[in-house]
This record gives C-alpha cells, structure tokens and sequence, in this order.
C-alpha cells in the first residue's frame, strides 16, 4: 500500500516538492488577482498574461533549486533512464 | 487549433508513456516467458480501461464548468510543467537523457539476476509487467482524461491517443529496435509544451480570463512556453557545471 501511495503521489505531483507548490502558489496568486479586479478589467483580458508568467517564474524556481542541489549528468556518468535513480531529479518526494 | 494541439498533446503523451511501458513488458518477455509479459500487461490494461471509464464521466458530471477548468487545468499544469523541467535539464546536459532503450537494457539484467520458475505461473514475472503497464497507462489516463474533458476535446485526444497506441504496439511487434530509434528526449519536451500550453489556457479561463484570439490563443502561449524554455535550456548550458553543482 505504500509503495502504491507513494507511486502515486509521484504520478501526480512528480518528482519534487518544488514545482507543485510553485504552481499552488502562482494560481493562488492569479485567483486573488482575479478577486480583487471582480474578475472585469484588465484581468478579463490580460490575466493570461499574468498567469503565465507567474507559472514561468514557478518553472524557474523549480529548475534553480533541482540544480542546486545536483550534480551534472556528465560527472554522473551516463546516468539512469527515466523514472529511476537519478542524481539530478533534486528531493525525491516520498 | 485546439482540435490539432489536443490531438497532437495526446498522441505523443501517450505514445511515450506505451513506449516506456513496452520496454518493461518485453524485458519480461525476452527474459522469462513472453505468455507471462503478455497476462500481466493486459490485466493492466483492463484495470486501466476501469479506471477510464470511472474516472470520465465522474470528473465531467460532478463538477461544474468553472472549476472544472481550473482542476483540469491544473492537472495539466502539474503533468506538464514536470515532463518541461525534466526536458529543460536534459536539453541542457544536466539530466541523463530519457531512453526507454536503456530502460529495457536496466530491466533485463535484473530480471536475469532471478530466474522464473521450472514449471506453473510466474507470478514475479506477470507481476512486474502489470506494474510497468498500469503506472504509465495511469498517467496517459489522467492526461488523455484532461485533455479531452473541455467541450469538443474528447474526439481528438481519443483519436491522437488511438493512433499513438496502434503504433506503439506496432513498433513492439518488431521487438527492441525501434526504441532506440525515438528521439524521447526532444518528444517529452515537446509533450510538455503542449500540456503546459493547455494547462495555462484552461486554468486562465477557470479564473473568469476571456482570451482575446479564442482558441488561436493557444498557439501565444505555445510561443511563450517555448521562448521561455528555450531561454532556461541556454541559460543553464552556459552556467558553469561546478557551479550548478554543488
């Protein structure tokens, strides 16, 4: 059972904490946004806009800290395929 | 556009997700018994065809439209933004890139360290294919289900999804050769795009967003993910590797 949860949890959140909660926090930026407009105005139009670049900014984030916290794939030698070990997916959720 | 793009998203979504499943399914076969790799990967595909037809109508019955585009979109943010990461990193030489070869070559020699039995089931062995199957059909489900659950998107993502099925199932007929032939890396990058695109457009409309080029919005965003994707594979291949790690 756990090792199904965990798979899981894997499947839908993906390999890091980061990206998920980057995501969390930029449509929960973008739904206050649209609260405080009324959902009329510019966001009517422009929101997209903001929307997307708060998700590229979460992107950025996740890719800084899966570097940060890696080695290159080249030091790691020819490294695994996808889904196993890997030295460079950053923290494992788990 | 959309009708394309869903198409298109589906397609290869779930035809690298069945290529990766493929390779588990025939380790199996070419290490223990090809009877066993084929009772386990279909015991996984009725299982995933269970969840399909739960899982569908459920979504779409139980939720009303304006937070149905934000789950949707969402969930395909979630699946997108990861394969666009992980594509990110491979792209710029930071992640071993994605080989359901090597994933095959991995596989087999594990599978060869603990023979099957003399004789009656192999249960490791059906096992082993069922888990590969229903994990990655899992995931094609989730995807395929959100792709298709806007109005008008079931009949495309069905279709990119069938084609891409036949022709994976195609490629296996003629055993391990064709994996290596795909070029996974640069096609689950693309895979992310797509996806992310999508996400982006549906959660957007969820939040009351009215898109001013309609469905030809899609191709902006495309542009945009791809500009800004771009723009981190090369910022990242010129950072120096020492420093990125540490």
């Amino acid at each position: 059972v756990k090792t199904v949860l965990r798979a899981t949890v894997k499947l839908v959140l993906g390999e890091t904490w980061q990206l998920p909660l980057g995501v969390a926090v930029a449509v929960l930026a973008a739904g206050a946004l649209r609260l405080s407009t009324g959902g009329g105005g510019w966001w009517r139009h422009g929101g997209g806009l903001v929307l997307a670049a708060l998700l590229a900014l979460a992107l950025g984030a996740a890719i800084a800290a899966s570097t940060a916290r890696s080695k290159p794939a080249e030091q790691a030698g020819t490294g695994p395929s996808e889904g196993r070990e890997d030295p460079v997916n950053g923290p494992e959720i788990a | 556009v959309a009708y394309v793009l869903t198409a298109v998203g589906a397609a290869l979504a779930c035809g690298l997700e069945l290529l990766e499943a493929m390779a588990i399914v025939l380790a199996v076969a070419v290490t223990r018994r090809p009877r066993d790799a084929v009772v386990g990967a279909l015991a996984a595909v009725a299982a995933c065809g269970l969840l399909a037809a739960v899982l569908g109508p459920v979504l779409v019955a139980r939720i009303s439209v304006a937070p149905l585009r934000i789950v949707v979109g969402v969930a395909l943010l979630l699946f997108g933004l990861e394969w666009l990461r992980k594509g990110i990193l491979r792209l710029a030489g930071r992640r071993a890139r994605s080989s359901s070869y090597a994933e095959f070559l991995e596989e087999q020699e594990a599978l060869e360290s603990m023979p099957p039995p003399v004789e009656g089931v192999d249960w490791a062995g059906r096992t082993i294919a069922f888990k590969g199957v229903l994990l990655e059909g899992v995931e094609v489900i989730l995807i395929v289900t959100a792709l298709g659950a806007r109005p008008g998107g079931l009949a495309p993502a069905l279709i990119g999804a069938g084609v891409a099925a036949v022709l994976v199932a195609a490629a296996g007929m003629l055993l391990h050769r064709p994996l290596r032939r795909v070029p996974e890396t640069e096609l689950k990058y693309g895979v992310g795009l797509v996806l992310t695109t999508f996400g982006t457009f549906f959660t957007a409309e969820g939040l009351s967003v009215h898109w001013p080029l309609g469905d030809a919005a899609l191709l902006v965003l495309l542009a945009w993910w791809l500009l800004a994707s771009q723009a981190l594979v090369r910022q990242l291949a010129r950072a120096p590797l020492a420093g990125a790690a540490r």
